[in-house]
This record gives structure tokens, sequence and C-alpha cells, in this order.
């Protein structure tokens, strides 16, 4: 018996947030993940038939982000107000202002640790542009960090 | 100087601080069910006049194409909403006939395409749930011939790839105004069908990202549409009414209406078309769009276009008088 498209939906939903909260926010994030659910829903497409339904999940969370912000017309900037504990506050605002696509380039690369093929199976892109956003952050990054030394 | 180990570090440290914020995912049954309570209210907010008077253009080219005059009536007329949303420019060449709409996003996002194991491929809407009797005959969207090409890299790839498919089917898609590809991301995809019947293309192009949908209709006649918008556009529509002049004898009619309605809106069930002469039909949307070509009516007649939800409830209806001269 395979797993219902609720209990999918649970295994992953930690990271789900995670990741939405990184795109968007912690104010808009659950906002993001319920629009990605009631999209599921209504569409009557099932999670339990996709050989694999991470890539899935994470590409609808990241897509929906990107037309949240598109459809408000918003600069790619998270809402966060966020009280840096162990980021330098400069570098946190950086990473905030980064392109989405950018962000979860890095987000999935350092963070999660995946490789750039693994990136791209969740953004639903090719390695070679995964590495073209992670190289656009760090660069972006970078600055921040040597205009602080 | 910074090397890329403190870049991977201070990444992770604001990473770390962000996701200290994350809220707890919302459970499965009270999103969905929160969900369609609030869709039911924006419906009930949602005036049917607005979005179709928003979204749709009536292009007639008849005879000579020296002349063109666009008349486009709503139901109830349209609001300011309506009114900013589209804007058209229309343009004419020695040899055809070019529009380019480009639109302006509206509300929520939508999805006219879905993930299957093999890629992404262009999604029926869904199914009706009502009697459909009384709008006339089904037209059934013709894909016999799909064409799915889940990795195409880059906008002008895709619009070669989608100027060689014209130019295999002999189509005059040269006439057609370049398409702005700047407002298309990266990592293109090309979804689209040919339908062999009618000999005309229907394609389309989008990102799986931000931005955008094209669609292209170019039939033997001279004549082709576009439109690149992004996928936030909730409906939006228009139609083409071409000139006769197809190089096609097996299909060349002098009273010919070609319509397309173009919806991004997945909630979209059904498009009803009805013509003044009392011709009806109805389709399901395919892709996001709905084609129709009705023969034998006269190009300067009026019709009136319904869009349905899978319970028949009315989203949008408008009416199209097109006048040519």
């Amino acid at each position: 018996m395979g797993m219902t498209d609720e209990e999918i939906y649970v295994k992953y939903r930690d990271e789900l947030i995670r990741y939405a909260t990184v795109l968007v926010g912690p104010t808009d994030a659950e906002d993001v993940l319920s629009s990605v659910l009631t999209r599921i829903y209504n569409s009557r497409r099932s999670l339990s038939r996709l050989e694999n339904p991470r890539p899935y999940l994470m590409k609808s969370v990241l897509n929906e982000s990107i037309n949240r912000r598109n459809a408000r017309h918003e600069l790619p900037l998270v809402e966060v107000a966020v009280d840096p504990v162990r980021s330098q506050p400069e570098v946190l605002q950086a990473v905030q202002a980064l392109p989405q696509q950018q962000r979860a380039a890095i987000y999935l690369s350092y963070w999660c640790g995946m490789q750039s093929h693994e990136v791209g199976d969740l953004m639903g892109c090719r390695p070679a542009t995964v590495r073209r956003y992670i190289h656009l952050a760090r660069h972006k990054l970078e600055a921040v960090l040597n205009d602080d030394e | 100087m910074t090397n890329e180990q403190q870049v991977v570090d201070a990444a992770r440290a604001a990473f770390a601080d962000i996701i200290d914020e994350a809220p707890l995912a919302p459970d499965w049954v009270s999103a969905t069910g929160q969900l369609q309570r609030l869709r039911g209210v924006e419906r009930q907010r949602r005036p049917a006049s607005v979005l179709i008077g928003v979204a749709a253009l009536v292009f007639v080219m008849v005879g000579s194409l020296a002349g063109l005059t666009l008349a486009l009536r709503s139901d109830s007329g349209s609001d300011s909403r309506g009114s900013d949303a589209v804007a058209a420019t229309t343009s004419l060449t020695d040899e055809g006939a070019a529009t380019t709409t480009t639109v302006t996003p509206t509300t929520t996002s939508a999805a006219t395409i879905e993930q299957v194991d093999a890629g992404l491929v262009p999604a029926l809407g869904p199914e009706p749930r009502f009697d459909t009797s009384g709008l006339g005959d089904e037209v059934i969207s013709d894909r016999g011939a799909d064409v799915t090409e889940p990795t195409v890299d880059t906008p002008e790839e895709s619009l070669l790839r989608l100027r060689s498919i014209a130019q295999l089917k002999t189509l005059q898609l040269q006439l057609m105004s370049d398409p702005d590809i700047s407002v298309l991301g990266e990592d293109v995809l090309h979804v689209g069908r040919v339908a062999d019947r009618t000999g005309y293309v229907l394609s389309t192009v989008s990102t799986r990202g931000d931005i955008s949908l094209c669609t292209v209709i170019a039939g033997e006649s001279r004549g082709a549409n576009w439109a690149c918008m992004d996928r936030s556009d909730r409906l939006l529509g228009f139609f083409t009414v071409s000139d006769n002049r197809t190089d096609n004898p097996a299909i060349n009619s002098l009273d010919r209406l070609e319509a397309m309605y173009l919806v991004l809106d997945p909630d979209v069930s059904v498009i009803a078309l009805e013509h003044s002469t009392g011709i009806k039909q109805w389709q399901r949307t395919y892709g996001g769009a709905a084609l129709f070509v009705i023969e034998g009516v006269n190009s300067t007649g009026s019709f009136t276009v319904t869009v349905y939800d899978a319970d028949g409830a009315v989203m949008d209806a408008g009416t199209f008088e097109s006048v040519s001269s």
C-alpha cells in the first residue's frame, strides 16, 4: 500500500516550510505552502502517483514563491525581521536581497549540501544554471564580506 | 580577501538565522479546507464582466489588409482594472498581419502545465461536472501531435524551435512580430502542439519559474498572434479572426471564424462560444487554451464567450463584436 498524498506531504513538510521561509520569509512561508497544497488538491493530481514527489513539491514551493513576488511586483527582498544570532547583519541582509533563484541555489547547495545536479533537479533547471546562480550569489556575498573587512 | 569557504560559512550562518524563524508547516486538511473557503469568497467578489472585459481582443482581417477596425464590447463594460490590464498593439504590413498583445499581470498564479514523469506537459482543464448539452457541440481539443521538449536551453533556442515547427508546417510565422524574449527567464521549456487537421500551430513556451507563458497561434492564413505573460495572470484571452488569404485551397474559406481563448486559471473547465448566427460550441481547456474554428460564418458577426468552472459556475462572460472595413 503506497502513501497517501497527505502522508507524503507530512514526510516533507518541515523541509518545505524551511525552504519557503528562506525564499519568502517566515510571514509568508505558510501561505506559500498552503497555496501549493491547495493547488495540488484542486488539480486532482496525486503526489502518490509521482515516482519522486520531493522535486515536484520543492519546485512548486519555488514557483509559488516567485509567482507571489511577481504578482505583487515586489523586489525580491524577504520580509524577515530576523534578529541575527549567528550571522553578520550585512550578510543576512545580502542573502535576503538575492534573487530567489540565487537564494534557492545557495541554500540547497551551502545549507543542504547538495551537488549542483541535485539542486537542478529541485529547481527545475540545468546544473550549469545552478552553478551560475551560485557563482553570482557568491560574488555578491564576497563583496559584502570584503567591504566588512 | 575572502575565500570561498568563508562565504559558505557566512551564508550558512545567515540561513541558520532565517530558518530559526520558520513557522510550523500548515496542516494538510486545514490548509486545503481554508483555501477552498477563501477561493469561494474570492469568486463571489469577482464580477464576471471584470475578467472578460479585461481579457479579450477581437481582430478582424477581411479582404484587403489595408484596413482593420477593432471593436471590443464587454457585456457590461469594463472597469478601469480591466482596461488597464491589456495593452495591445496591432500593425499591418504589405504582406500580412501581425498582432502583438502584451498583458499585464492581474491576480494570482495558475497552473495549466503539469508535472509528469516524462517532464512538463500541458494539462487538461478540470472535467466538467455539469450538464453541457446546452452549450452546443463539443469541440475536442486537437492534440494528436503534441510536442513536448523539456530541455530547451534558452529563449532564443525555444523561439528557433518554434519557428522551425512553423516552417515545417509551411506556415508563415515569419510575419509574426518577434516576442520580447527579454521577459523570458532562463531554463525555457517548450511545450506545444501541432494541430495537423487545421494546420495550426498552437505552441506554449514557458519557463518553470517566474516568467512566463507564450502562446502562438498561426494558421495558413497570413496572420499570427502571440502573447507573453506572467504566470500570475489569472484569466485572459484573445481571439483572432484571420484574413482569408490561405494558400491551401483545401481549407480556404471566405467565411471562417478562428477564435482562440487563452486562459491560465486552473479552475477553468469549459469555454463556450456562441456566434450571432446561432452556432454554439464548447471546449474543455487544454494547456490553458481553447481553440475554435467555425466554418461558414461571416466574420462581421458577434460572438459571446462564457467561461465555466467544473461545477458550471460562470467565471466570466463577454460579447465581442467585430467590424471590418
